[in-house]
């Protein structure tokens, strides 16, 4: 292939100097070429322009990218992110000048090894922190999904370091108020659920729990497909926990009793009963109802469950096999973080099982003013126990077994199906949105609150 | 020696079913084929899952875990 100078043109808007883009020992020896949103035809043809040969991410299936395709192509464009990756030689990015704010390139600034956030991270302070390590090469022949998660991942890291992220994030998060739950909960109305036009029409989501209390009165007419994988017990929740998690993902609109509390009103609901009315669960359970949640093709695959580990513990493997198999076939797992954390006494535990896993969206939770909940757990293992989003998870109020027909409950497992029925509204509104493109979108669209990172991951989970 | 869960994980590049059969030709107890995410759960001795980890298409064999316990319904954190 031809290597052409990206001579004398693509430039960057956001002061990148040359001397910034010259690869390290950090970067790949390849470039990431930002363009201005919706520009991606523009920017494609102006890297053409340059004599590079273009590929972009739709022309594979799926969007599941091919990222050796890079070997055949100068520029791979990833429209769903924003981002071309390029490959030209390094001393030519050196005479790049500005095209102006007529430019569909935003920047461009030298492709970066994978950093994983795990690292018992600085809690922001006035300081600027010092750039984490590189822990893990990225490995090219890793599914696009690590790829897209790695960088995504690594720019965090290098904005926040270049923004002094605490400042940065107290000043645009949101603050503390009072919530008036008169017509929604207060969970709806941080996540700007009702401001959506989507409503997960037509989207499967799996919850897999304790079950659901089919005779929910809230429930009469939806669609739900129900089965136990609990030898003995029907997928009639016996415990609770199943019908409040259920409802919040995939709660009515509007139910006869204020307020709203579910977020995915249309959506087709796949209960998968994996834990017994006692409220306990073998991995053969639980991974039997994944296996059916995926081989129905549900989009959003809930689990509001985990068991503790220690710090340093690996994600376990079975459950990663799953979950990079689930991805690949567009079914994207969102997994509660734990609660064995007692933050007012000192006590921070890692993410547990299976939430500590790469490919699981871990989600932690925050309080009715934006702080950490006191349970939630925090990214302290590497390779997957990064906190990855956090959700409304304190006083929450949703579906409960009748005759109780409500009950307001606190935890990440409250957290969990506030972002996995945002997920499905997401998922409604492009069908590209499905498994790591799916993930992208929810972190993308986060809003960062005044918590340090090892707590919130991208932030605060929002609809719209 | 006592019998338990084991996962075995089938390699991306390895077709699930010959990898079930090769299992079962080895004499391993399959308890569920879960094909769509690249699982078996086998029931087996230590010493009878560590002699699976070489069979071609076999990624890794893991013991299950201890599961999972909710809290008590009642319990105000979930």
């Amino acid at each position: 292939m031809s290597k052409v100078p990206l001579s004398s043109a693509i430039s960057s808007a956001s002061a990148q100097t040359p001397a910034d883009a010259t690869p390290t020992s950090n970067t790949t020896g390849r470039f990431i070429v930002t363009f201005r949103e919706g520009a991606e035809n523009e920017a494609a043809a102006a890297l053409s322009g340059f004599g590079l040969q273009v590929a972009s991410s739709n022309d594979f299936t799926d969007s599941a990218v091919d990222f050796s395709a890079l070997s055949t192509a100068d520029a791979l464009m990833l429209p769903e992110i924003g981002v071309a990756v390029v490959s030209a030689e390094p001393e030519h990015m050196d005479s790049m000048s500005a095209l102006g704010e007529a430019s569909p390139i935003l920047s461009v600034e030298p492709e970066r090894y994978a950093y994983a956030l795990a690292a018992p991270a600085p809690i922001p302070t006035e300081e600027p922190a010092p750039e984490a390590p590189a822990v893990h090469a990225l490995d090219l022949s890793a599914s696009a999904a690590a790829y897209i998660r790695g960088y995504a991942d690594a720019v965090d890291s290098l904005t926040r370091t270049l923004l002094n992220s605490a400042s940065a994030a107290a000043a645009a998060a949101p603050v503390a108020q009072a919530w008036n739950e008169s017509q929604l909960t207060w969970g709806l109305q941080a996540t700007r659920v009702p401001a959506s036009v989507f409503s997960g029409k037509g989207i499967k989501v799996a919850v897999l729990d304790t079950g659901f209390d089919l005779q929910h009165p809230d429930f009469v007419g939806r669609s739900i497909t129900a089965t136990s994988f609990v030898p003995g017990q029907t997928a009639q929740d016996g415990h609770g926990h199943g019908t409040h998690t259920a409802g919040t993902a995939c709660g009515p609109k509007t139910p006869a009793i204020k307020p709203r509390y579910g977020v995915a009103y249309e959506s087709l609901m796949f209960i998968g009963k994996v834990l017994n009315n006692n409220g306990s669960g073998t991995d053969g359970w639980i991974l039997a109802g994944i296996n059916w949640a995926v081989a129905n093709g549900c989009p959003v695959i809930s689990m509001s469950l985990g068991r503790a580990v220690a710090p340093g513990e690996p994600p376990p493997i079975a459950y990663e096999t799953a979950a990079r198999n689930a991805l690949n076939r567009g079914c994207l797992i969102i997994a509660a973080a734990g609660n064995e954390s007692d933050r007012a006494h000192g006590v921070i535990r890692p993410v547990g099982a299976p939430a500590n896993c790469p490919s699981i969206m871990a989600v932690g939770a925050v309080d009715e003013n934006f702080r950490i909940a006191n349970f939630s757990n925090r990214t302290i293992n590497a390779n997957g126990g990064e906190v990855n989003l956090v959700g409304p998870g304190v006083n929450v109020y949703s579906s409960f077994p009748m005759p109780s027909r409500y009950r307001r409950l606190s935890g990440t497992s409250m957290a969990t199906p506030h972002v996995a029925g945002i997920a499905a509204l997401y998922a409604q509104s492009s069908p590209l949105l499905r498994g790591a493109a799916l993930w992208l979108r929810l972190q993308a669209t986060a809003r960062m609150l005044a918590i340090p990172v090892v707590d919130e991951g991208r932030g605060l989970v929002q609809a719209s | 020696m006592a019998k338990t869960s084991y996962f075995v994980s089938v390699a991306p590049d390895a077709e699930f079913a010959s990898v079930a059969n090769a299992l079962r030709s080895a004499g391993a107890n399959v308890k569920q084929d879960l094909n769509a995410i690249g699982l078996i759960e086998i029931e087996a001795d230590e010493d009878s899952a560590n002699r699976l980890r070489s069979l071609p298409g076999v990624a890794a064999v893991e013991p299950a875990s201890p599961g999972v316990q909710l809290p008590p319904p009642d319990s105000p954190v979930q």
